[in-house]
């Protein structure tokens, strides 16, 4: 066991949300897979401020954390107002500019 | 060396470096007893305590006082039968009520029951707490964010209408609640430069916190029975427009799973109230000055943390003897616009005096004077901006478009009534028949007229019927009648 | 990875079991997110994965990270992720056809290459060697962390401040929606009702119950009133306009009249 694992493990998060965003149609899913990407990203910092002794990977987490939830609650509202208009949360159904 | 770390320093926190895990395991398991205990009594103490303020006994059978009343009660709910309702999502139907009782038990693990103090039988000195972290405050208000998704996901995997709305309820109510209840505990940790709930305790061995900050404190209180969703806040169950909101598919084990943490939870909050805002363990002021704060060593401060935890339970109890239940919409504009303006608004004072008080060295008394002056500009302008009469506040409310002039009419009618003397309110006026507002008179009753025209002169008889036409002078008449 | 481990910092057996245990069930959940249908079981897998990272920061020493984790991720974000799913209909489970054709196998490729990018770059870079906070933690990681934030950080402090407030005025504005027609009050309402009576079409008293004669727990029977015909507005709305009002049984109504006429004669006899 060593830090190198938190890494992998942060990878391994990050590439599962990435995968998320890239695959799911439910637009609630993919905002979640961002999350997860943000928070992979989090555990990261965490991990370096560890290995290299300071704080600051903390503190870019935390203002990570903070822009995260800017991000979602942006990305909700915008959720909500296309299935008021359009009674759908599938990302598919956007397409008004489609052809 | 900034100023804050001096605070931080000066208050002596918890010591935990000597407790073995032993010691550790013993506390949890205290804990435990004493919480699963705790339910118990405080279920007879509710009933007792309900049944006074309603004019009767309460259980009283079972036991000494019927205290042992409690038992038999969980005992019948453990035993009942456990349905699992057939459109639930399984999984989440049975995950959600644990949610809930867990997250309640692990909140008291912060809670300073007292300062050190020597286990009996034992050489183990070690402080009445099972232990304390940076970040307590922040522990205590996550966990509490934590339990709610036993509330939530559980309304919403029973696959039925009532308790889903319950829980759509209860996360509207958490999300807008936790945040002002958050930035009234804000206020408390800035002035006491800590977040640990042992140093909290310390900071307040002056002043109780309740005392020197008290829109914090009553922001608090309010919030906190919005988070534990009791009357006059207990929307998500409301049983009288939701059935049992959340909890109507649960049975048997799994609704007292939720039953159990409902209890623990009004006790979680009420011992971080007690810690933030009550001094904790320490004791009240005259008693604290007895034998040099002979009260606040040992074992006593046990009893005080005790006596100000079930103090506030009879509060809880005594609220939902008294007040009735918030519509739904007057819940969130009260959260929204009063408590969290209110604790954001007294979160900045706070911040502003803390700093004042910290940070300047040249000129503090200076610019405190000028910041005083500032506030009383400000008071001034606000006063004359209240006292100012607002343009267009009447008559702009939108009534339905078929009864607007009915509406009107009737508006009409009760000012005429108001204003001439002598004239009766019709109650028909609108269409339909209202009852008169205060200040309005009935015409006289036909019946009363009737009633006392034979005993006498007819027109003194209708005066004294123009006179007594509110329903208490008039309750006798009927009741002869109805007696006869 | 030996010569991390031989450093100043030393990892300890309780972190490595707590590392075993719960980075496979953060993986395993966070693969519903590629794989589960229901959004719910999603978001529940969601706030175990972000619990367990809660857990991780706390054992890489940053208490305050961590349990700031759980109030902002669990307390707000993805409790507005609920919120919001049973807002939008709970069972919203997506089409399962591909729009663009292939996607799902070059998002795999994608993912794919991600995972080798990533262990190509990790697998070159010089790590330092563990250092540990125990210095930068000495007066509690929250003031280390305040000290940080409110001292060198604090101009991206106020920018991120700033960002909240627009992105919460931004949401306010997206989810806002203009009244069109007044607002209807309880007043409103109660005065409607009266109307309706006073002109003789409505009723202030509460509808009456349905199946009130049905011999089993049925919401969709209409009562029946005094000469034995159905009540129809006893049924909810709802299920009248879907059509799932319950047929009554004539027999079963025979039967329960039968039953009736026997209790009252007996009560007649006695």
């Amino acid at each position: 066991m060593s830090l190198t694992h938190y890494l992998v493990l942060a990878a391994i998060l990050f590439v599962i949300g990435a995968l998320a965003v890239l695959v799911r149609r439910n637009a609630l899913v993919a905002l979640m897979g961002v999350e997860l990407m943000l928070n992979a990203g989090n555990l990261m910092l965490v991990t370096f401020a560890r290995m290299h002794g300071g704080l600051e990977g903390q503190v870019l987490a935390f203002f990570v954390m903070v822009v995260a939830a800017a991000e979602v609650v942006i990305g909700l509202a915008i959720v909500v107002a296309i299935f008021r208009t359009r009674n759908s949360a599938s990302i598919d159904d956007v397409d008004l500019l489609r052809n | 060396m900034s100023p804050t770390t001096l605070l931080a320093q000066t208050a002596p926190a918890a010591d935990f470096s000597n407790d073995t895990l032993g010691v550790m395991i013993g506390k949890a398991v205290a804990i435990l007893l004493f919480l699963l205990l705790s339910v118990l009594f405080a279920l007879w103490f509710e009933r007792r305590l309900i049944g006074r303020m309603q004019q009767r006994l309460g259980p009283n059978v079972r036991g000494p006082l019927g205290l042992a009343q409690s038992i038999p009660d969980a005992l019948k709910l453990l035993l009942k039968e456990d349905i699992t309702v057939k459109g639930a999502d399984k999984f989440i139907y049975l995950l959600a009520p644990l949610i809930s009782v867990f997250s309640a038990f692990m909140v008291f693990a912060v809670i300073p029951f007292g300062p050190e103090a020597r286990i009996p039988f034992t050489d183990i000195v070690t402080p009445l707490q099972l232990t304390d972290m940076p970040v307590a405050v922040l522990y205590f208000l996550g966990i509490t964010a934590l339990g709610v998704y036993g509330i939530v996901l559980g309304g919403w995997s029973s696959g039925s209408t009532y308790p889903l709305l319950g829980s759509v309820r209860s996360t509207a109510q958490v999300i807008s609640y936790e945040l002002s209840m958050s930035l009234a505990l804000v206020s408390v940790l800035i002035v006491s430069g800590s977040m640990a709930t042992s140093q909290i305790v310390a900071a307040q061995e002056t002043t109780w916190w309740v005392f020197a900050l008290l829109p914090a404190f009553v922001v608090y209180f309010i919030s906190m029975v919005g988070e534990v969703n009791r009357l006059p806040f207990d929307l998500p169950e409301a049983e009288g427009e939701l059935v049992g909101g959340f909890q109507t598919e649960y049975s048997s084990m799994k609704f007292a799973w939720y039953y159990l943490a409902e209890y623990i939870n009004m006790l979680n909050v009420s011992a971080i109230m007690v810690t933030v805002f009550f001094g904790g363990w320490r004791a009240p002021w005259p008693l604290s000055q007895i034998g040099d704060g002979m009260l606040n060593e040992g074992w006593w401060p046990v009893l005080w943390f005790l006596l100000k935890l079930w103090t506030s339970m009879f509060v809880f109890v005594w609220l939902r003897g008294t007040l009735l239940r918030f519509r739904y919409d007057q819940f969130m504009r009260f959260g929204w616009k009063v408590l969290i303006p209110v604790a954001l608004a007294w979160v900045v004072i706070v911040a502003v005096w803390q700093g004042l008080q910290q940070f300047t060295v040249i000129g503090t008394y200076d610019l405190r004077t000028w910041l005083f002056a500032g506030a009383g500009v400000l008071l001034a302008i606000a006063l004359v901006l209240a006292l100012l009469p607002e343009k267009g506040d009447k008559g702009e409310k939108p009534a339905l478009a078929e009864h607007s002039d009915a509406a009107r009419r009737q508006q009409v009618a009760r000012t005429e009534g108001d204003q001439v003397e002598g004239e009766y309110f019709d109650a028909f006026a609108g269409g339909f028949p209202v009852p008169p507002m205060p200040g309005q008179k009935l015409p006289p009753s036909p019946r009363k007229v009737k009633v006392t025209t034979p005993a006498g002169d007819s027109s003194d008889a209708a005066q004294r019927s123009t006179a007594g036409t509110d329903p208490d002078d008039e309750a006798p008449d009927t009741k002869e009648t109805h007696d006869g | 990875m030996n010569v991390l481990a031989q450093a100043g910092l030393e990892i300890s057996t309780g972190e490595t079991v707590l590392f075993w245990v719960l980075a496979p069930i953060a993986v395993l959940c966070a693969l519903s997110l590629l794989f589960t249908r229901r959004p719910v079981r999603i978001a529940v897998a969601m706030i175990a994965v972000l619990v367990s990272l809660a857990v991780f920061y706390i054992a890489n020493e940053a208490p305050f990270l961590g349990v700031a984790q759980i109030v902002v991720y669990t307390g707000a974000i993805m409790m507005l992720f609920l919120f919001v799913i049973m807002l939008v209909g709970v069972d919203a489970s997506e089409a399962r056809t591909e729009r663009l054709p292939g996607q799902r196998l070059i998002a795999a490729g994608a993912g794919l290459g991600l995972i080798l990018l990533l262990v190509a770059v990790g697998s070159r870079a010089t790590l330092p060697q563990g250092q540990g906070l125990a210095a930068a933690n000495a007066d509690s990681n929250a003031v280390g962390v305040a000290r940080l934030i409110f001292g060198e950080y604090v101009f991206v402090f106020e920018l991120v401040a700033a960002l909240l407030i627009t992105a919460a005025v931004g949401a306010i504005i997206l989810a806002h929606r203009e009244r069109v027609e007044p607002k209807v009050t309880q007043a409103d309402l109660a005065r409607r009702r009266l109307a309706d009576y006073a002109s003789g079409t409505g009723s202030v008293a509460p509808r009456p119950a349905p199946g009130v004669y049905a011999r089993h727990n049925a919401a969709d029977m209409p009562a029946l009133d005094a000469a034995g015909e159905p009540i129809e507005h006893s049924i909810t709305t709802v299920l009248r306009i879907r059509g799932q009002r319950g047929e009554i049984d004539t027999d079963q109504i025979e039967q329960i009249e039968a039953t009736a006429d026997h209790t009252s004669t007996k009560e007649v006899d006695g």
